[in-house]
């Protein structure tokens, strides 16, 4: 049986083609991902929002606005805006064009402040929020001034100690940032998790060329090894082993690529990522084991198969790009059994709960479905394997 | 025709082929498409940012339910449960951007604390990614419990109903806000250009894939040989392949923009006509650039996997490498530099100046031809490299040229 697998593996491994799928894309892919993320948890982390502030005596005059403008440009560790300053409307305006600032703050005669913006760019995008984060400022002010306002038309004596009235304004932050996760939230981590899945998926090639080796109908390999004295349970076992040794080869290779040369954060449990990798690659087996013994299907139609699959699977665990990903998220909340039956998502999902839950519980449960899978998988295509009759050979 | 027609059902062969890369691809950019720029409103107007949040009220105060009423008016609610693993979910995810947690007794604690002058007590919250979200939520957090603050410090013998209307009555005021017309604004058309610079992808793995194929078929030694004696001189057999290859590119194009014009064209409403008829021009010229790597593949007689493995990898890298999936600005000056060796970053910036054609004018879509122009020089150069590489394989010993008869020799 050793010799069975040890030349299960030399056949494979001879097969450079099948290392494209298994090996090189992953390995390209999170490259490119590397490069593509490189900006991103940054882009989209704060910064101060490019401000101008047009400094002309109307604003000059509105010294209670200015000075709290003047507040939040300050640099230091709360700075909200990074102001620019610009002596007259035209001259912001065309900064604005330019795309330098995000919005105009300026006074109007009457002394009301008034803020000018670019149109919305929609959803969460860090411009749009820096607009809505001007907004806010701007509307701080002007509620606190009807505040106010309205005080000293109702109870004027409340405002009679101007100290008392300073400080009532001024407040420290009322909120202080917690973690609730295991690690912080980044957002490009997940991608990568989402290409683990994928790759897994990809590793069914192996186990898929495997068996259509050991198909008398399929292969002429196959055909010389079904007349050999070696049973075909123990073949079969033999060969899957190997097909799940270059799997798992090649998912660690991509893992340790991702966790090493990319930099990626497994929250320091990569002991865990190599189980979840083993499994990922059982599963990988007996998905390739199952499209592999399809009768009647030739190989060029079932590596069609298996692309078509592992991309349209990939996409519900959410690869590519953030509206996929909010899809996977959504279809998880509010289909939970549908994103269970989806291989890609649930790799995906046993990587993430490593990274975020403080429990194991979760990615034994992940790791648990793969396995039932697993078996299931392996069961479908014992009935195709088994007992074939061939009408030639 | 027999030539032409054998390419063709070599094709039509793999419907797989076209079926996952042309139409499973373009429909997955429609949908990818379709959340670009969703919230922009067709008039070009501001509207603020409602961010999703969550807040987790433990308290239940009439100071927790009004602070939960006004971030139901700036942001969006959405409902976590008070539970340890959906809490952590919906940051992780970035379900919410934000979770707040009101912890029992709060309301009474911040009151009692704002009308005596101590120091008032401080909320948990949490962020997702993108700190930029919550740290505008944050603000929207500070400013409401800043009004009942002040309003609880100045009046300390209010009772909290009306410290609470007073806050909120100041909380409906707002500043003005203008919106200034810029020309580089977003667009509803964005979505289509989007679309069509995301199908860099699509087309390439297509193209490169089905072209491949046909070649390859072509190329197979045996079917080569016979091919040599058959009494068809090799241009005209060239030509004839040729002209299936310029066919299948011409059938993916139209597929693609096909879906992506009934996907999105409501949404060209406000674009000229010849700034379309252009944009679809740009795509056709590019999808030339795939047809040379696919007629390169063929004719270094790459197989149908590696075909397959190629155009997918190649048309990811690509499309990457040329913005389409991420803007360029976003990524570091280095593969900004490399993107100017990669067709696709001429191709998508034409696609992003020609949709925003308001006027044409030799100023304005000259720049454009410009960059058409270099898509074209890069499809020729590649078509070149195919060339020559096709002449010194005829001749090698696998083909059965000169060194073939010598090897036999």
């Amino acid at each position: 049986m050793f010799n069975v697998f040890k030349g299960a593996l030399m056949v494979l491994t001879r097969k450079r083609e099948l290392f494209i799928w298994s090996l090189a894309f992953p390995i390209l892919l999170s490259t490119m991902f590397m490069l593509m993320f490189a900006n991103l948890d940054d882009a989209t982390a704060f910064d101060p929002v490019a401000t101008a502030v047009v400094t002309d005596a109307h604003y000059d005059e509105a010294t209670a606005f200015s000075s709290v403008i003047d507040e939040l440009g300050e640099e230091g560790d709360d700075q909200l805006l990074d102001i620019q300053t610009f002596a007259t409307v035209d001259e912001a305006r065309n900064a604005l064009t330019a795309g330098e600032v995000i919005g105009i703050v300026s006074v109007e005669a009457d002394g009301t402040p008034k803020l000018a913006v670019s149109p919305d760019s929609g959803g969460l995008g860090v411009e749009q929020i820096g607009r809505t984060i001007l907004d806010t400022v701007m509307n701080t002010y002007v509620r606190n001034a009807d505040l106010l306002a309205s005080l000293a038309a109702d109870n004027p004596l409340a405002l009679a100690d101007p100290d008392l009235v300073e400080e009532a304004l001024t407040h420290g932050n009322a909120t202080v940032q917690v973690s609730l996760t295991h690690s912080t939230p980044v957002q490009s981590v997940r991608y990568y998790y989402a290409l683990l899945g994928m790759a897994a998926l990809f590793c069914g090639q192996v186990g898929m060329l495997a068996i259509c080796e050991t198909q008398p109908n399929l292969t002429p390999l196959g055909a010389r090894r079904a007349i050999g004295a070696t049973s075909r349970g123990k073949t079969l076992v033999a060969t899957l082993a190997a097909s799940w040794a270059i799997s798992f080869a090649c998912l660690l290779v991509a893992f340790l690529f991702i966790r090493f040369v990319v930099g990626v954060d497994f929250a320091g449990r990569e002991g865990m990522c190599v189980v979840a990798i083993a499994v990922a690659a059982l599963f990988a087996t007996s998905l390739g084991t199952l499209l592999g013994s399809l009768p009647k299907v030739g190989f060029g139609v079932k590596t069609g198969l298996l692309t078509g699959l592992t991309c349209l699977l990939s996409l519900f665990a959410g690869l590519y790009g953030e509206p996929c990903m909010d899809l996977a998220d959504q279809i998880a909340r509010e289909a939970p059994v549908l994103a269970a039956v989806n291989p890609a998502k649930v790799v995906t999902d046993a990587f993430y709960s490593l990274y975020y839950y403080d429990s194991l519980v979760p990615f034994a449960e992940k790791a648990g479905i793969l396995l039932v899978m697993t078996v299931v998988l392996f069961a479908v295509s014992a009935l195709f394997v088994r007992r074939q009759r061939y009408a030639s050979l | 025709m027999q030539a032409f027609k054998a390419a063709l059902r070599i094709v039509l062969n793999h419907p797989v082929y076209l079926l996952v890369y042309v139409g499973f691809l373009s429909c997955m950019g429609v949908f990818i498409s379709a959340s670009i720029n969703s919230g922009v409103a067709d008039d070009g107007s501001y509207t603020a940012t409602k961010v999703p949040i969550a807040v987790v009220d433990r308290d239940q105060s009439e100071l927790s339910e009004s602070l939960t009423a006004y971030l139901g008016e700036t942001a969006e609610l959405v409902d976590v449960a008070d539970d340890s693993f959906a809490m952590q979910d919906a940051v992780a995810t970035g379900e919410v951007r934000y979770l707040l947690v009101i912890p029992q007794g709060y309301g009474e604690d911040y009151l009692e604390a704002a009308r005596t002058g101590a120091v008032e007590p401080t909320l948990e919250s949490t962020y997702s990614f993108g700190t930029m979200a919550g740290t505008l939520v944050d603000e929207q957090v500070n400013q409401y419990l800043g009004l009942v603050r002040a309003t609880a410090a100045l009046e300390p013998d209010a009772s909290v109903p009306s410290v609470l209307a007073r806050a909120d009555q100041a909380a409906a005021e707002s500043a003005d806000v203008e919106t200034v017309q810029t020309p580089n604004g977003a667009k509803p058309a964005d979505r289509f250009a989007f679309y069509l610079q995301w199908g860099s992808y699509t087309m390439t793995a297509a193209i490169v894939v089905c072209v491949g194929l046909l070649m390859s078929a072509f190329n197979r030694t045996d079917v080569h040989r016979r091919n040599l004696i058959a009494p068809v001189s090799t241009l005209r057999l060239g030509m004839q392949k040729a002209a299936a290859c310029l066919l299948v590119t011409l059938a993916v194009w139209a597929i693609t923009c096909g879906i992506g014009l009934a996907a999105f064209g409501s949404s060209l409403g406000g674009v000229p006509l010849p700034a379309v008829a252009l944009v679809l021009a740009t795509a056709l010229v590019f999808s030339l650039v795939p047809l040379s790597i696919g007629f390169f593949l063929g004719q270094i007689g790459a197989s149908e996997m590696v075909a397959n493995a190629v155009g997918n990898i190649a048309g990811m890298v690509i499309s990457f490498l040329g913005g389409a999936w991420i803007s360029l600005d976003l990524l570091a000056p280095e593969v900004q530099t490399l993107s100017r060796f990669i067709p696709t970053s001429w191709y998508t910036e034409a696609i992003g100046q020609a949709i925003h054609l308001t006027e044409i004018t030799p100023e304005t879509v000259l720049p454009i031809l410009g960059n058409i122009g270099i898509i074209a020089l890069f499809a020729i150069a590649l078509f070149a490299v195919g060339l020559a590489v096709g002449r010194l394989n005829l001749r090698s010993a696998e083909a059965g040229g000169n060194a073939g008869a010598k090897a036999a020799a």
